[in-house]
């Protein structure tokens, strides 16, 4: 079980994690509140 | 809360490379251009190539964001016309989270995926029957007449 969330903030970085593990990337944009 | 849920989390773990952008950073401004922006949540798929395969806007709460991102994983499946693993993902999404938001569309597009699939218009009606039997009010059920 995750821990938590690891959370990118570069979409080269998961673009690349995405071609090499096979997963989608799940980008979310969000505003702190 | 959504992301503290540990089955929230467990899908994004199992399925997903997760990115976060926050919109009010100038640094993010390329990113909130390129991808047209403009309210939040805002939750997008991709493929490897950075294209968008399925977006949704709004706040869920856990369960209901559960269902809607394995229908959003299973449709870009789909759309990369990878059949089998759309098919356990909108399988997936319906056995756990009938009564969700999002489970019409999973059982309107699970249909679609058996027909793309195999070729066989059976896997299609099939499919649309069981939308009609068990989701008779939806959008979907609307969406699959074709008189």
């Amino acid at each position: 079980m995750p821990d938590e969330i690891r959370w990118l903030s570069s979409l080269d970085e998961a673009i690349a994690q995405s071609k090499k593990s096979g997963k989608l990337v799940l980008l979310d944009f969000f505003s702190p509140t | 809360m959504t992301y503290p849920q540990t089955f929230v989390q467990t899908i994004i773990s199992d399925y997903c490379i997760p990115i976060q952008v926050n919109n009010t950073l100038d640094e993010s401004k390329p990113m909130v251009a390129g991808f047209r922006h403009v309210w939040t949540p805002d939750l997008r798929v991709l493929d490897a190539d950075g294209y968008e395969l399925y977006r949704w806007n709004g706040y869920l709460p856990p369960a209901e964001f559960a269902a809607q991102l394995l229908a959003a994983l299973a449709h870009a499946r789909l759309r990369l016309r990878q059949f089998d693993a759309a098919e356990v993902l909108y399988a997936d999404a319906l056995k756990r989270f009938p009564t969700a938001l999002a489970a019409p569309e999973a059982q309107y597009f699970s249909g679609v995926t058996g027909y793309r699939k195999t070729g066989e218009s059976n896997a299609l009606l099939h499919g649309w029957h069981e939308l009609e039997k068990t989701y008779p009010g939806s959008e979907w059920t609307v969406k699959q007449n074709f008189d």
